[in-house]
């Protein structure tokens, strides 16, 4: 085997140079230069091998970044849209202005159809709809066939109530306040508790029957402003175990609590019975005169605009 | 052995080992390098797919797009512009494989030889690599990055996915973004339509767009645009005719006020407002469809109003065109049209020109209104003192004492007193002694509690003068404080938003129009039936004379050294402001040393809006209240005109005004009900 030496001149540096394995190499490297040029073999081995790794790469850069900012966008925004519509999805489907109440906090709102609006109305307690709004404006917008939807806005001292037409104008609003609308929120509550749980009612709760006979020993009169709607506790499956009587009047008009139980659930259900009413019956009740009235102004807390 | 072989020997051993060390190390930076290249969108058409925020008209017309992109294939492109951006931009590039290694070489040659001229060699590919991953600032390391995630993409994309996604992600200024957006804006066409002299222009201006803005630098643009067709020449795209033939050809830029987008100060309230309530990212990248107010219509004809104004008071106050570049050189303007009865803004000018200058005088310039403000000071002293537009006060040199400094003298703009007048006189004619007067009975409080009633936000000085407007407002609350009194005292806040959605067409909050009455409607209509004489007979009487006839009411305001030009009037329907003034607060007279008023520069500016703004539109009158009558009144007594005598002045009085006469007593004050002091 020929020993390998470092050469020891010029010449035969570029003897070993000119020869077989150096030109070779040479030729190898040129090719791969001209090759290069020509067919961008460098570009396309990295670029293949960026490709291939490209997933495990980090998602960063301008155009991520873009689309982190959409997404994060996107959801907040769906958020608002979602948030709205479940608001407008339960004001629709309320059955009664306490219902929407206790479910908007401050801030929101929801908007009603002018149809939807006078249902609740009509199951408001009588002097309470009439302050809000009189019967008969009610009966002149609806008939001027202006008015289209109801926007409700709940805010920390009260519920602004504005009907609009159907550009938006308002045609009326005004303003309940905080006091009629926690009674509201309370009706709203009741379903599915005791008259312990509701405010209100501490040291007015009677056994039923105790009720309904100081109930029965009223003049017709009296029984119907006590309850001028008894269709609606026959309607109760169950049995009446309790009566509470609040104390607390709202515009003119004082809730009655009926606790129904049905085998081990109890709920409440109220009524709203016109208040010289209740006060002669917790007479009979409690053993007092039956001349003692509330001294609160029934209908404080309703400031139409 | 020599010593220069040994040498040699030492030199190419050492070059050895440097090359082994360079190629390691090369291989170890690709490798690191390698963990912080961004991951490349795949699809990469996914770039474009932000969706946009658009901005509606009150009539549904869409009026502006934000953050997202008008993406189009590549076969709804012209081919000129194809072949204009490859030729300007990267003529090798269906040849290579994400790097133009001669153009690098030359590149690297010019800046080693550090000639001052930095020689770029970014081909398309590492562009859009670029302006999809990297910031615009310039290191080695970034460049690298640049290049090899210019390799991947052309790796694993075709030559026409990837020119496709560069031409719809290319800025070209003025808020256009892809090739369809700027043939839109430029020229009002799909770019599919382009023609090689519009072509050749756009292909240009992503050099730099602001610098190449032909709205604003149009001679600049078509440098460039020799540039670009001289490349394209040369490239061999077009022949040297076509490129001199497309030099010469016009280019029929799109007009301005209807493109940038229309209404843009308008559009920057609306956007300010947006982010506030939204946030920034919400408003660039949620897609929310925005419905506001704007009338495109009453816009184009704001513009031409305050364009067409400021010309003429150029050539009154002789302003050099010399300094054309500098807004703050020529007199500007704003312009406010708020809609009566919901307080909807219609239109708004913040100033000549929104190219020029962004900064909205419309909200943002509080100025002084002068005897704008009259208004307010009239309806706090009928509420307040019980006076009539028939109460008479004597104009005369007043000075009033204020406790601690000198007295306030104001004097009457014409620098003359009349004498006993009535209110409405007074008004009609801006005499600031008889306002002086009114503001000492009744106290600068009630004004700025009338002014606050009618929807001035801004700060109020509490001191006599305010009476005569010296404290500043904007056009903003001047037309919307004004909308008040058109609509009878039923005050209602100014809006720009009517709905806002998401993309997907689901309401996020829609605006409820309520209103409240703050002004007692007979006082209210008593001014307004005062200020219909200062359009008919006043002040603004230069109104009538250039041809608006319907029934309107406003006033005028001018400042001190004629610093600031007001009219703000309104019909039943619109009310609208209009300022004028420099923006250094320089004042503004002609070369004869004449003011400019406010009937002089702002009221022709406010005709000619109202005039077009109302054209075919019926006569409509004020409201009158139920407890006004109106009665012929002799101005100088405030005495009711007799039988047979000459003709008087009608006044409005509340029905409680008008039984109790007084005879003129020669004093201060007198007139029918409410003169007597």
């Amino acid at each position: 085997m020929e020993e390998l030496t470092e050469p020891k001149d010029l010449r035969d540096w570029a003897a070993r140079t000119l020869a077989l394995p150096g030109l070779l190499l040479g030729a190898v490297l040129a090719a791969m230069i001209v090759a290069e040029l020509q067919l961008h073999w460098v570009e396309r081995v990295i670029g293949v091998y960026l490709a291939a790794t490209n997933s495990d790469r980090p998602e960063s850069g301008a155009i991520w970044e873009k689309g982190r900012k959409t997404r994060s966008a996107r959801s907040a925004v769906e958020r608002l849209a979602s948030d709205r519509e479940a608001y407008q999805r339960m004001a629709r489907n309320a059955g009664n202005l306490s219902e929407i109440v206790g479910s908007l906090t401050s801030g929101q709102g929801a908007m009603l159809s002018a149809e939807h609006f006078r249902e609740l109305y009509q199951k408001l307690p009588q002097g309470l709809a009439a302050d809000m709004i009189s019967p008969f404006d009610l009966l002149r917008l609806a008939n001027e066939g202006r008015w289209s939807r109801t926007y409700l806005e709940k805010a920390s001292d009260g519920l602004m109530v504005y009907l609009l037409e159907p550009n938006n104008h308002v045609l009326r609003q005004f303003k309940v306040a905080a006091a009629p609308l926690a009674l509201l929120a309370r009706r709203a509550d009741a379903a599915s508790q005791t008259l312990e749980q509701m405010p209100g009612f501490q040291g007015r709760i009677y056994p039923a029957d105790r009720f309904f006979a100081a109930l029965a020993s009223l003049a017709e009169d009296e029984r119907r402003g006590l309850v001028p709607q008894p269709e609606r506790l026959l309607e109760v499956s169950g049995q009446i175990a309790r009566v509470g009587l609040s104390d607390e009047a709202l515009a003119g008009f004082v809730d009655i609590g009926f606790e129904v139980r049905t085998g081990s659930q109890s709920r409440v259900l109220l009524l709203q019975g016109q208040d010289w009413a209740v006060w002669r019956l917790r007479s009979l009740l409690e053993g007092k005169s039956p001349a003692s009235r509330p001294a609160k102004n029934p209908l404080e807390g309703i400031s139409p605009q | 052995m020599t010593v220069w072989l040994r040498r040699f020997r030492t030199a190419f051993y050492f070059g050895l080992l440097l090359l082994g060390l360079a190629a390691a190390g090369l291989w170890i930076f690709f490798f690191v390098t390698l963990r912080e290249l961004p991951q490349v969108p795949e699809p990469l058409s996914r770039i474009i797919e932000t969706p946009p925020t658009e901005i509606y008209a009150a009539s549904g017309e869409r009026i502006m797009l934000i953050g997202g992109r008008e993406a189009v294939p590549l076969n709804r492109v012209s081919p000129l512009f194809i072949q204009a951006v490859i030729a300007t931009e990267d003529h090798r590039f269906w040849d290579h494989r994400g790097i133009d290694k001669l153009r690098l070489v030359k590149a690297f040659w010019v800046n080693l030889l550090g000639t001052g001229r930095v020689e770029g060699a970014s081909t398309i590919t590492q562009q859009l690599a670029k302006n999809l991953f990297f910031t615009f600032q310039r290191t080695y390391q970034r460049k690298v990055r640049e290049l090899l995630v210019a390799l991947q993409i052309e790796a694993r994309y075709s030559k026409n996915e990837i020119l496709e996604a560069y031409v719809n992600q290319i800025a070209f200024g003025v808020g256009a973004h892809g090739v369809e957006q700027a043939s839109q804006v430029f020229f009002g066409k799909p770019a599919l339509q382009l023609n090689l002299a519009e072509a050749s222009l756009l292909a240009g201006l992503p050099k730099s767009p602001t610098r190449y803005n032909p709205f604003r630098h149009f001679e600049r643009a078509k440098e460039r645009q020799k540039v670009v067709l001289s490349r394209m020449a040369a490239v061999g795209s077009i022949s040297a005719a076509d490129a001199a033939q497309a030099q010469q050809s016009r280019l029929d830029l799109r007009p301005r006020g209807r493109t940038e987008p229309a209404g843009s100060y308008f559009l920057d309230l609306v956007l300010k407002d947006l982010e506030e309530r939204y946030g920034t990212d919400v408003v660039h990248h949620a897609g929310l469809k925005v419905f506001t107010t704007f009338d495109p219509q009453l816009q184009a004809w704001a513009v031409d109003s305050v364009q067409s104004g400021l010309e003429k008071l150029d050539q009154i106050l002789k302003v050099p065109a010399a300094v054309g570049g500098d807004p703050a050189a020529h007199p500007q303007a704003a312009l406010v049209a708020v809609e009566a009865h919901s307080g909807a803004v219609r239109a708004l000018m913040g100033g000549r020109d929104y190219g020029e200058t962004e900064y909205n005088r419309a909200l943002q310039n509080n100025r002084l209104p002068g005897s704008g403000f009259k208004p307010f000071l009239y309806y706090a002293a009928f509420e307040k003192a019980g006076l009539s537009p028939a109460s008479v006060f004597v104009d005369r040199k007043v000075a009033i004492p204020i406790p601690g400094q000198p007295p306030w003298a104001p004097r009457n703009f014409s620098g003359e007193y009349e004498g006993p007048m009535i209110l409405k006189r007074a008004l009609s004619r801006s005499v600031n002694s008889i306002a002086a007067q009114l503001v000492e009975r009744i106290r600068a409080q009630a004004v700025i509690d009338a002014a606050r009633r009618c929807g001035i936000k801004s700060p109020l000085a509490l001191v006599p003068s305010l009476a005569l407007g010296t404290s500043g407002v904007s056009p903003l609350e001047m037309a919307s404080a004004f909308a008040t009194l058109a609509t009878g005292g039923i005050q209602h806040d100014p809006f720009w938003i009517r709905r806002v959605e998401d993309s997907a067409g689901r309401i996020l909050e829609e605006r409820i129009l309520s209103s409240r009455r703050t002004l007692d409607a007979s006082v209210a209509f008593q001014i307004v039936d005062m200020m219909r004489a200062v359009l008919d007979e006043g002040t603004g009487n230069v109104i009538r004379q250039l041809g608006f006839h319907l029934p309107a009411a406003g006033k005028t305001g001018t400042t001190d050294d004629f610093n600031d030009a007001w009219f703000t009037g309104f019909t039943p329907t619109l009310s609208v402001s209009v300022w004028v003034g420099f923006d250094r607060g320089m004042s503004m007279r002609d070369p004869q040393g004449r003011g400019i008023t406010g009937g002089r520069g702002a009221a022709p500016i406010w005709a000619e809006f109202m005039r077009k703004a109302t054209e075919g539109e019926p006569q409509r009158e004020f409201v009158v209240p139920s407890g006004i009558r109106f009665v012929q009144v002799v101005p100088t007594t405030g005495q009711p005109v007799l039988p047979g005598g000459p003709r008087g002045v009608d006044v409005a009085l509340r029905s409680s005004q008008v039984p109790s006469l007084a005879p003129f007593s020669g004093g201060r004050e007198s007139g029918l009900a409410g003169g007597g002091q």
